[in-house]
């Protein structure tokens, strides 16, 4: 799976939990604008911390940017 | 007949084919598919957006004094920047009312997409689009270099205009270009095709309207092109100089009308004629915009460096190379542009092509942004074509194997662009850094 298509996974399984519109927008940017991904990986760590269940969910995201070196 | 369909069915193959896996789904930046539904449903703005990269964002505030303003807070000072172009300090603003979306880059590839955008509504796809206008590149600069022979401008044999075809489809950046979908490339593409039939109308100023059309459509495409001008009004005067008035009417008639509807959209949107909403851009360059303006001396510098300059980064170990967020120097996507500097003959139009290429180019020079982010220097597709032309007029011999070397490095472009980050020097300072330590 590419990291956009990850990327559009989890902007999906987010759209279902109220609170995430700007973590959405950001995960969407980062595709356009790669310069971004430091800041949207410490985000995702941050939303993991807060949300365990989505955690798997999201270094999975994280491993993907980090495999595609962003 | 044949061999423009031919040529048509290859381009789609060989584009279709390096986006095999963007096909079937909308680009990640679809600004021109959302304009187009936005339009079908009566509105020049669009809501809500996707992402917050590159859209014009408009704010709605209510100030102390009781009026109601649209505008964007800047971010270098705490002002509001109102249509007008009244600066509020961000103290009297009482109430913010929310944000109108628009997209502000120069409207003719949208149009291009309403197709897609009444089949597929806000998800219309735009690389399907894409990929049918790059594969059209293809017919049209055989049908460019055709007419340059027709004319005695070129002499090159019909196998070395295959060449060329192939030169410019897959040697340049347009390869890379063709196979994203995204608004920027989106754009980048549609110019070159417009360029093209640009250049066949202006050859002898034989097809006036054509040109005309040609010129307003691309200059609603990507700005800079509307200098494209020189071109014909050098044609004319070579070629049609006795019956200039009527070759000049039939020509400005779709220019003048082209010129309009962009006035009058801007003004719509933005309440001036000459702001296509760049101005209020959500993007990082806004801090430079509020500084310099979006076209400024300060850029030059930093743009011709990226134009010219900008090698493969070599780390050492893996991926061993690395190229930079802004591209590489046009010389280095497509080395076959070096022979430019030393053609054999110089046909009459010669002089003609490389006013009007240095007139395209200064804008994109003196412009905010480089291109960033891009495999290679994409602002030059503005003049690619003519470019390619002059390679085609000034006869000197191109080997295959030049031609082939170039199709190699931008084949590693169009595969790796936007999916194998690990060859790009994208993140932290990046931007900042032009060329790396």
């Amino acid at each position: 799976m590419s990291v956009e298509d990850k990327a559009r996974q989890i902007h999906a399984e987010l759209e279902r939990h109220p609170g995430t519109e700007q973590l959405r927008q950001e995960i969407k940017t980062v595709l356009v604008r790669p310069e971004h991904a430091p800041t949207l990986k410490n985000r995702l760590q941050e939303f993991a911390a807060e949300h365990p269940k989505l955690a798997g969910l999201l270094q999975g995201l994280i491993d993907e940017l980090n495999a595609a070196g962003i | 007949m044949r061999l423009y369909a031919v040529l048509f069915a290859v381009g789609l193959a060989v584009y279709g084919g390096l986006a095999w896996d963007r096909l079937g789904k909308q680009s990640i930046a679809p600004q021109f598919v959302i304009q187009a539904d936005a339009w079908l449903h009566g509105h020049l703005d669009v809501q809500p957006v996707t992402s917050d990269a590159d859209w014009a964002k408009l704010e709605t505030v209510t100030l102390a004094d009781g009026r109601e303003v649209q505008g964007r807070r800047m971010t270098t000072k705490p002002l509001f920047r109102t249509l007008s172009g009244e600066h509020i300090p961000t103290n009297q603003i009482r109430q913010s009312k929310g944000f109108t979306w628009y997209v502000s880059f120069p409207p003719v590839p949208a149009v291009l997409m309403l197709p897609s955008a009444l089949i597929g509504g806000r998800g219309g796809n735009d690389v399907i689009p894409t990929v049918l206008i790059a594969a059209a590149i293809l017919p049209l600069f055989l049908l460019v270099l055709r007419r340059l022979r027709a004319a005695q401008l070129s002499t090159r044999t019909e196998t070395e205009e295959l060449w060329l075809v192939a030169l410019l489809a897959f040697g340049t950046v347009l390869f890379f270009s063709s196979v994203q979908g995204k608004v920027w490339y989106t754009a980048q593409v549609c110019g070159v095709a417009l360029a093209l039939v640009y250049t066949w109308a202006s050859i002898e100023a034989k097809h006036p309207l054509a040109a005309g059309l040609a010129l307003g459509a691309a200059a609603l495409t990507r700005t800079a092109m509307a200098f494209m001008l020189p071109l014909f009004l050098f044609e004319l005067w070579r070629s049609r100089r006795g019956e200039w008035k009527q070759v000049c009417v039939r020509f400005a008639i779709p220019v003048v009308a082209f010129a309009i509807a962009g006035m009058v959209y801007n003004a719509l949107r933005f309440h001036s004629p000459t702001e296509f909403g760049h101005t209020y851009l959500d993007a990082r360059q806004q801090i430079q915009i509020e500084q310099f303006g979006l076209a400024s001396y300060h850029y030059l510098a930093r743009n011709l460096a990226v134009m010219l300059t900008l090698l493969p980064e070599w780390l050492g170990h893996r991926p061993w190379l690395q190229i930079s967020g802004h591209g590489l120097a046009i010389w280095v996507t497509t080395p076959a542009l070096l022979l430019l500097l030393w053609p054999r003959q110089k046909p009459p139009i010669h002089r003609a092509l490389w006013i009007t290429v240095a007139c395209v180019a200064a804008p994109s020079l003196l412009y905010m942004n480089s291109g960033w982010v891009q495999f290679g220097y994409r602002f030059s597709l503005d003049y690619m074509a003519f470019l390619l032309v002059l390679l085609a007029i000034g006869g000197r011999p191109i080997s295959r194997v030049l031609i082939g070397v170039c199709i190699a490095i931008n084949l590693f472009g169009a595969v790796t662009f936007d999916r194998d980050w690990q060859y790009y020097r994208v993140a932290g300072t990046a931007y900042d850094v032009v060329v790396a330590d």
